[in-house]
Order: structure tokens, then C-alpha cells, then sequence
């Protein structure tokens, strides 16, 4: 019986848990983007040719977009509440369904 | 440059814009949409992008380095957010057809009119300057491109009057465009995919066209980013621009991240690209990732043309602000300074227009529609069509806001910097965000205390950043700055209260921010909520839980229908208010001609439609004219959430439950079916154990009769029969102890003998005593039981048992003279392994596995039915699994059978061969 205790937990974590990748996104980009981090690279050495400022922004900011757009595609596709609403006037949903 | 080239070139672009969005239209209407790619609403969302982006980026980065960056940053970050933040923006928003941030904004807080009118004076008054701030970018690109080939010299003749001012115009055509496809529907909640396809596309301009300039300029002028980098390094002065400012770099930081972070949600034109042009709630996944990349793109080439351009112009007579077609200009690059142009205005056309669409809804919704609507002596709320003055002031609105922000452009605009102009804008937007975050996640908030909020943090923004900007254009004294209001040091507008340490900008977000913050908690928490507010409340927050929505019992009172559609028919028109009730009507399956009366749920639905025409605040008044009876009280509302709570928690439990009972039930069904075959083979064993007693009972009673009725049978005929008697009684007893064996095994209750032996003599024994069966049917029996056996640990006599039942049916099953039995003993490395083999029948596949249940021998085929109980197996399995050991059976039909079973070998003697060893 114990499976039968939370029959719909996986379903239910599943995208939950997915999603809640993004706050961990934010947070890095957050502690990523404010002085005390930010600080250490701020100085006029060139990197390459860059300076490192704008290398370290440049690229975190790169890759917490590509990150952003791994976590979208693992995300479950969206069903329902997606009718199309541009011909306004059309008859509502029930507010149940939203 | 010719300024008629210019124009032409400009008039043709736009002309291009209109196109654009009247295809777009088209296709709409067709219902063939043309911007159903999710990278069409990404690219719209890039209207954040302004010409203050295009222009003031590089100006900051050429005054102050690294400090454009957070404004781009920050709605990376918000974006990161999207799944959580904006996506219930949209799904709240569609549920209750939002039409403006005022909207949402008033609709949260009990669809307050108040609320709302607030929000729109605030965004009007913020967001004026930002629309003349992309006024002056376009006439000053204009007046440098006149100046061709004099770079970044403003032509001489530009100080023109304003009727040839060529910023009027624009700003006019771009009024006409927001009019032409800003203002189509009734239905402010609908979706402009004209105009949006036509912002999508400025987006794609105004990147190819920086993109195009700085790669010119990176790769052109220079050989690349190291070489420009390199070469601005050797100078200290232009190597500044590689980091932070020195004083106040780090708090200013901050600040606009944070001041960027509720932009992009709080400017009204972000709010009506990403909530109320969202075609569909999916598009925002491409939009997460895709509008950073966007920015990105747009911000690389930001500092490359910055340090250029104070390369180029080292003499201080280029402002920044126009480095980006100064430094083509001076290359002599006129189609790439035409392309910069272009891009410039595309930036600016795309902001303007989708402001002033978004403004002038909040102004005919929330401002103007609501006082029109209490001017009794206008006699408009007895009118009755009003769909031409509802649309008729949106137009107004739009051409009054586009001409104010260009009165403010001529007369303060001229003493900023874009930049400035834009942050003002940004800590004005920036108000609004305590109210509508912290409403779509707390349900605390209250109205008044949204209001004490909005009115703290907007006082604080005129205070701090309004008025000084009038000092500094002079319509107010310059020591209103330097020594505050009426002297005061503490009330010093940029140090307010001593606060130091700040830019302008910086200290305007904090003081603003905070105070909005303070006030709207505050009072949140000191004042109640009315029902209204408390429902509005649980939709906002509840938006993705499947609770039923309160609102449905929030009316209490019935209108007629007559009267309901044509309330809704004045606002939305006879046709589409016709055609609205009819798609509910086909929906709920309610035929409307024989409701005389609204229910709740009919004037919810009209409600609704009209939120979409003037908003909730004012749909809501509306409504309320003509719905008679009561609404509910406060009580009562607690009560319906509170119920809706529990419905939900009910409903998750029960579902809960089913799913258990449904397993349960499951599990039930599946014990019941074995229950029965456990039943029915019972019933079959009962069956033929009475059968295999009822034979020998049965000869034991003829004899026995025969023996009483005959007295005079001859001694050796009796005898025979008392032979007869014995045997049958023999069998009837072996029956029956095999059967007690059987119950006692299972019982668990039988004695068992547990001891170390050397199973060699067990297997002799069993094969003596079954020596007289083999030689009866003159079978021939090849042994193989190595003498060293190790001990194993059993039980002696039931381990004989085993053997002699293994041997006894091999001997059954094999043919006389012709049968074979191989005996074999081996021992691994901690069991004894013995197996019997034949060369009989076989037993195929199918029966092998069960040929150790009990009874089974009842339901075999005949050929394989042993002479005997067909308890002997299942015996044997419950002896040796008791000893640890495991049996089974390997056969293939026709090729013999072979039975093993392993027994485990003594531990004491394992232990004491390994020492030996």
C-alpha cells in the first residue's frame, strides 16, 4: 500500500521540480551579478584581449541563457489553457478550466 | 546628405511598417495568423529596446563605462524568473481580460476604479518624457545625418520652428499608426497582431543595423576586439570604461538592476507585449531563453563603439549619444550611417507606438471612460451606443499623449542626456511593481494599502527626480537642488535626508522603492479587505489552483437579459454583444430566449466582456448600475473561500483516496482469483483424496464382507484376502500419514530432527529400500555418491524421505526393462547437491513449475498422472526448503526428467575442513 499513498507525486513533482531550476538560475545570475562577485573582476586587465569585466559578464550571462533554454525544453510540453484568444468574443472557458 | 534622400528613405521605411502590420491584420482576420512563430512574440518583447538603447548605451558606456550593463541584465534575471513571474502574470490576466497594467493593477485590488485612475496618472506623467526622450533621438539622428560629411556636428540649419520640425511629424505618423492598428477593437484585451508583427520586425532592424555598425567599427576601423581593446588600454583615461565608476559604482549597480528587474514588467508598453498581445501562454518558453539572447546580441558591440568613438573624436565635440552615426559618418560610410539611421528610428517608432497603445487604454479605461460615465449632465451612461466614444477618446488619447511628449521634447528635453531622461522613466514604471508583484503572490495586500503605497513611491519620484529635472531646465530656482526645499539641507532632493553615496537616479530608486514598499505593507496589514477585494485577492493568487472561482457568488442579485446585453451592446457594439451571448449560451447549453433573468453566472460573463472593452474597474460599475439585489458581505466571502479551500483540499483528498481504493480494489481482485483456484483445487483435491481412500477402503470392506459371509473359505484363499486386507489398510495408512505430514508441514508443526550426518548412507538407505521397486520392473540404476561426502545438516529420516520419493517416482515413470535411473551426489562449495534422473516421459515446460504445487496432479494429463496421492512433491519442496536447500526439475518431453535438490552442508564440518585445510 505504500505506493498507493501518493499515487500522483512523481506526475506531480516532476514539473514542479524541473521548473524550480530556474530559481536556481536566478539565483547564480543574481550572486553572479552584484558587486561582491562582480568586484573581483573589476579591473582594467585584458583577457585575451577583452577586458575581463566584459568577459565575465559576457559569458555567465551567455551561459545562464543557454542554461534558461535547456531547462525550457525539459520542461513538459503545455497542454490546455492555450486557446487561442485572439478572436475575443468567442464564448469563455468555464473559470474552472483556467 | 541630402535631407530629401533622408526623408524619402525614412517615409519608405515606414510606409514598409504600415504594410507590414495591415498584412498582419489581414492575415489575422483570415484567422491564418502570421505571428504564431513564438519568436515573433520574443522579438516584440525587444521593444524594451529603445532608441535609447541604440543611442544612450554607448553614450553611458563613453561617460561611464560598465554601467549600462544592468539595465540589460536585470530583465535577463526577471526573465530567468519568466516561468514563475510572467507566466501567471498572463494566465491571470487572460482569466480575467486585463487590459492594462492600470487594469491589473485595479482589478487586483477590487476592481478599484480609484486604483487603476492612480496607476494611469503615474504611467502618463512617468512615461511622457521616455516618449519624448525617442523624439529627440530621431530628430537629433536626423539633424547629425543633414550634417553628412561633418561628423557629429548637428546640421546648422536644424534649429528649425516646429512645423519643420521633421520630430513633429514622425511623432505624428507614428500617432496615425497606433490609431490605425493600436485601435481597431473594442475589445482592448484582443490582440494587435498587425502592430505586433510590425514591432517584431523594428526589432529585427534595429539589431541588424547596431549589429551592422559595430562589426564595421570593431573589424573596419579596427582589427578586431583585441586590437581596439589594446589600443585603449595604453590610454588610462579610456581604459576607465573597463570597469565600474570608481565612486558609487557598486550601489548604483545594484540599483539598476533592480530598477531594470520591475521595468521590464512595469513599463506599459512591456506589460502590453508580454501579457496582452500573448497569443498563446507557451510562446513565453521561447521568450525565457530568447529575449536575453536578444539583449546580449544588442549590448556586445556597445563598449567597441564606445572607446571608438573617443577614439575618433578625442576633442569632446561628438556627444556620445550620437557616437554610433557619428563614427560612419566620419568613415564616410553614407548607406551604413542611412542603415544606423534607420535602425534608430525603428527603435524609436516601435517604443512610441506601443506606448502610446497602451497609454491611451489606461487613459479611455481608467481615466477619462469612468469620469464620463459619473458626468451625469453629459447624459453618456444613458446613451446608447457607445462604442464611437470609447474608441474615439483612445484616439484622442493617442494624439494627445504623442503631441505632449513632444511639447515636453521642445521644451525640457533639450538639457538631459537620453539616458537620464529614460532612468526617470524606469523609477516611475518601477512604482508599480510592490502592488502587482506582491498581489499576484500575497493575498494580504489591500487596497489601501496598494494606494498608500503608490502614492508614497510616486510622491518620492516627483520629489527627488521630477522637480529637480524642472530646476534644472529652469522653470524652477537651481537652489531647489543645491540647498533643498525652503533651504532645508535635509530636504535636498538628490541627498534627501543626508543620504549620500548615490547618483540621482540610484538615490531616487531607493528612497521611492523603499517608502512604496514601507507604505504598502503597512497598510496592507493595519486595514481589511472588503469582499470584493478578499475575492479578487484569491483569484489573482489562486490563478493555477483548480478552486472553484469565488466570483460566481459574488453577485447575488439577477439583471434581466434584455438589460444585460444591452449594457454590453452600448459598450461593445449590438452585433458583437449578440454574437458573445450567443457563444456562452452554445457553451453552457442554455437557450438565453427563455432566461428572463440573468443568473450570477450570466452577469459574471458580461462582466467579463466588458472588462475587456473599459476594464474591470469601470465593467464592474457598470454592472453594478443595473444588477438589483445585494451583494455579499464580508463574512460570507470568508465563508466561500474558506469553503473553496476545503473544496479543494476535499476534492484532492478524495482523489487521494480513489486512487487507493482503486489499488486496493485491484489488490483485492487479484487475491479473490487466487483465492478461488486455491479454492477450486482444494475442491479437486478433496475430490480425488477421497477417491485414492475410497479404493482401498472399498476392497477392505468387500474382503472383509466376503471373509463374514463366507465362513467356510479355504484357509489359503483366506489368508490371501486377509493378505488383500493388509496391503489396502498399509495403503490407506501410508495415505493418510502422507496427508498428516502434509497438514503438519504446513502447520509448521512438525518435529524436526535438525543434525550433522554423512548424507552417503542416507542415499544407500534410500536406495535399498527402494531396490525391490527397480528390480521389479528390472530397471537399470547407475549410481555416482562419492564417498567423501561433506556432512550435511537435516533431518536423517525426512531427508531419506525426499530421496526415496525422488527414486519411487522415477521408478513410476520409467517403462519396465527398458528404464535407466541415474543417481548422482556432488557437493559445491556450501551445499550437497543430488539429482535423479530417468529416462521416462518427460514433463513439458508448461507443468514443470507447478509439478511442486500441491494437487496439481489432479488437472495433468493422464499420461503424466502419477500412481499415487501426487502429495509426494510437495513434500519434498516443504522438507528441503525447511532445510535451506531449494528442488527443482529439468525435463524436455521424451527425453527424461531429471529432479535435484541441494541441501546445505553442515557449518561446523565446513568450518573444521577449511581449518583442516
Amino acid at each position: 500500500m505504500q505506493k498507493a499513498t501518493f499515487p500522483n507525486r512523481p506526475a506531480m513533482r516532476g514539473p514542479g521540480s524541473r521548473a524550480e531550476r530556474f530559481i536556481g538560475l536566478f539565483l547564480i545570475g543574481a550572486v553572479a551579478f552584484v558587486p561582491p562577485i562582480l568586484s573581483l573582476f573589476n579591473s582594467r586587465v585584458l583577457l585575451g584581449g577583452i577586458p575581463i569585466l566584459y568577459l565575465y559578464v559576457f559569458t555567465v550571462w551567455t551561459v545562464l541563457v543557454v542554461l534558461a533554454a535547456l531547462v525550457v525544453s525539459q520542461l513538459p510540453a503545455e497542454r490546455a489553457h492555450d486557446t487561442p484568444t485572439s478572436n475575443g468574443s468567442a464564448a469563455e472557458r468555464p473559470e474552472t478550466e483556467s | 546628405m541630402a535631407g530629401w534622400i533622408v526623408i524619402s528613405v525614412s517615409l519608405a521605411y515606414l510606409c514598409l511598417l504600415f504594410a507590414i502590420a495591415y498584412y498582419g491584420d489581414r492575415r489575422a482576420d483570415r484567422g491564418r495568423s502570421l505571428i504564431t512563430n513564438p519568436a515573433f512574440y520574443a522579438l516584440s518583447i525587444a521593444v524594451y529596446c529603445t532608441s535609447w538603447t541604440f543611442y544612450g548605451s554607448v553614450g553611458r558606456a563613453a561617460v561611464s563605462g560598465a554601467d549600462f550593463l544592468p539595465i540589460y541584465l536585470g530583465p535577463s534575471l526577471m526573465f530567468l524568473l519568466g516561468w514563475f513571474v510572467l507566466r501567471k502574470m498572463v494566465r491571470i490576466s487572460k482569466a480575467n481580460r486585463i487590459t492594462s497594467i492600470a487594469d491589473f493593477v485595479g482589478a487586483r485590488y477590487g476592481k478599484s476604479q480609484l486604483l487603476a485612475g492612480l496607476v494611469t496618472v503615474i504611467a502618463v506623467v512617468g512615461i511622457l518624457p521616455y516618449i519624448s526622450l525617442q523624439l529627440k533621438a530621431v530628430s537629433q539622428s536626423f539633424g547629425v545625418l543633414l550634417a553628412y560629411p561633418h561628423a557629429g556636428q548637428l546640421h546648422p540649419a536644424h534649429a528649425a520652428p516646429f512645423h519643420l520640425d521633421e520630430a513633429l511629424y514622425v511623432a505624428l505618423l507614428m500617432g496615425a499608426f497606433s490609431i490605425l492598428f493600436g485601435t481597431r477593437h473594442i475589445d482592448a484585451s484582443e490582440h494587435h497582431q498587425g502592430m505586433v508583427a510590425a514591432i517584431a520586425f523594428e526589432s529585427l532592424v534595429k539589431l541588424v543595423a547596431f549589429l551592422a555598425v559595430g562589426a564595421f567599427v570593431t573589424f573596419g576601423l579596427f582589427a578586431g576586439f583585441a586590437d581596439l581593446f589594446s589600443k585603449a588600454a595604453a590610454d588610462p583615461e579610456l581604459a576607465r570604461r573597463f570597469t565600474l565608476a570608481e565612486s558609487g559604482g557598486t550601489s548604483a549597480w545594484i540599483m539598476l538592476t533592480l530598477l531594470a528587474m520591475a521595468a521590464i514588467v512595469c513599463l506599459p508598453r512591456q506589460f502590453q507585449v508580454i501579457v496582452v498581445e500573448n497569443l498563446h501562454e507557451r510562446d513565453l518558453r521561447k521568450a525565457i531563453w530568447l529575449f536575453p539572447a536578444y539583449l546580449i546580441a544588442i549590448n556586445i558591440f556597445v563598449l567597441p563603439i564606445a572607446i571608438a568613438g573617443l577614439v575618433f573624436f578625442p576633442q569632446g565635440n561628438v556627444t556620445p549619444d550620437t557616437f554610433v552615426l557619428a563614427l560612419p559618418i566620419a568613415a564616410e560610410k553614407p548607406w551604413l550611417a542611412l542603415l544606423v539611421f534607420l535602425g534608430g528610428l525603428s527603435a524609436a517608432t516601435g517604443m512610441v507606438i506601443v506606448e502610446t497603445i497602451a497609454l491611451s487604454t489606461m487613459v479611455s479605461n481608467d481615466l477619462v471612460m469612468p469620469l464620463l460615465l459619473r458626468a451625469r449632465w453629459l447624459g453618456l451612461a444613458g446613451r446608447e451606443d457607445l462604442t464611437g466614444v470609447l474608441l474615439g477618446i483612445r484616439r484622442g488619447a493617442i494624439v494627445v499623449i504623442v503631441l505632449l511628449g513632444y511639447l515636453y521634447f521642445r521644451l525640457i528635453g533639450e538639457s538631459y542626456a537620453l539616458v537620464t531622461i529614460g532612468l526617470v522613466s524606469f523609477v516611475a514604471a518601477a512604482q508599480f511593481a510592490p502592488a502587482m508583484l506582491a498581489g499576484m503572490f500575497w493575498k494580504g495586500g489591500t487596497r489601501a494599502g496598494a494606494l498608500a503605497g503608490l502614492i508614497s513611491g510616486f510622491a518620492l519620484w516627483t520629489y527627488t527626480l521630477l522637480l529637480p529635472s524642472f530646476a534644472r531646465s529652469g522653470w524652477l530656482p537651481q537652489e531647489f537642488i543645491e540647498q533643498g526645499l525652503f533651504g532645508l539641507g535635509l530636504l535636498k532632493p538628490y541627498s534627501l535626508f543626508g543620504l549620500t553615496g548615490f547618483d540621482p537616479v540610484g538615490h531616487a530608486t531607493f528612497w521611492s522603492l523603499l517608502m512604496n514598499v514601507a507604505a504598502y505593507t503597512a497598510v496592507s496589514m493595519l486595514t481589511r479587505q472588503n469582499a470584493i477585494e478578499r475575492i479578487q485577492a484569491a483569484r489573482f493568487v489562486d490563478v493555477f489552483s483548480q478552486a472553484p472561482a469565488p466570483d460566481a457568488a459574488f453577485w447575488r442579485g439577477t439583471a434581466t437579459l434584455s438589460e444585460l446585453r444591452d449594457l454590453v451592446a452600448r459598450f461593445i457594439g449590438h452585433d458583437r454583444a449578440v454574437q458573445a451571448f450567443g457563444d456562452y449560451a452554445r457553451a453552457r447549453g442554455v437557450d438565453l430566449d427563455r432566461l428572463g433573468h440573468a443568473d450570477a453566472d450570466l452577469v459574471n460573463f458580461a462582466e467579463r466582456v466588458l472588462a475587456g472593452a473599459i476594464g474591470a474597474a469601470s465593467a464592474r460599475v457598470m454592472i453594478g448600475s443595473i444588477a438589483t439585489g445585494e451583494t455579499v458581505s464580508i463574512d460570507e466571502v470568508m465563508r466561500i473561500l474558506d469553503e473553496a479551500s476545503q473544496i479543494l483540499q476535499y476534492s484532492r483528498e478524495l482523489e487521494l483516496k480513489s486512487q487507493q481504493l482503486e489499488a486496493a480494489t485491484r489488490e483485492l481482485r487479484e487475491a479473490n482469483l487466487r483465492l478461488q483456484e486455491l479454492d477450486r483445487l482444494k475442491d479437486d483435491f478433496l475430490s480425488t483424496i477421497s477417491h485414492e481412500l475410497r479404493t482401498p477402503l472399498t476392497s477392505i470392506r468387500s474382503f472383509s464382507e466376503i471373509l463374514v459371509d463366507n465362513p467356510a473359505l479355504d484357509a489359503a484363499q483366506r489368508s490371501d484376502f486377509l493378505a488383500i486386507i493388509t496391503r489396502e489398510a498399509e495403503r490407506l495408512t501410508r495415505l493418510i500419514n502422507q496427508l498428516l505430514d502434509l497438514a503438519k508441514l504446513e502447520a509448521g508443526r512438525l518435529d524436526w530432527q535438525m543434525a550433522d550426518f554423512d548424507p552417503g548412507p542416507v542415499v544407500q538407505d534410500a536406495l535399498a529400500a527402494t531396490q525391490p521397486l527397480i528390480a521389479e520392473k528390472s530397471i537399470w540404476l547407475e549410481t555416482d555418491i562419492p564417498r567423501d561426502l561433506p556432512y550435511v545438516r537435516a533431518d536423517k529420516d525426512r531427508l531419506t524421505q525426499v530421496v526415496i520419493n525422488l527414486l519411487s517416482n522415477a521408478v513410476k515413470f520409467t517403462e519396465p526393462h527398458k528404464g535407466r535411473i541415474w543417481v548422482r551426489a556432488r557437493a559445491t562449495e556450501d551445499f550437497l547437491e543430488l539429482s535423479v534422473r530417468d529416462n521416462g516421459p518427460g514433463i513439458p515446460a508448461e507443468w514443470q513449475d507447478r509439478i511442486f504445487e500441491k494437487f496439481l496432479q489432479v488437472r495433468a494429463p493422464e499420461e503424466y498422472k502419477p500412481q499415487g496421492t501426487g502429495l509426494g512433491l510437495p513434500i519434498c519442496r516443504q522438507i528441503i526448503e525447511f532445510f535451506g536447500g531449494r528442488i527443482w526439475v529439468e525435463s524436455e518431453r521424451g527425453r527424461g526428467s531429471l529432479f535435484a535438490f541441494t541441501v546445505p552442508l553442515s557449518r561446523a564440518m565446513t568450518r573444521r575442513m577449511v581449518e583442516a585445510a
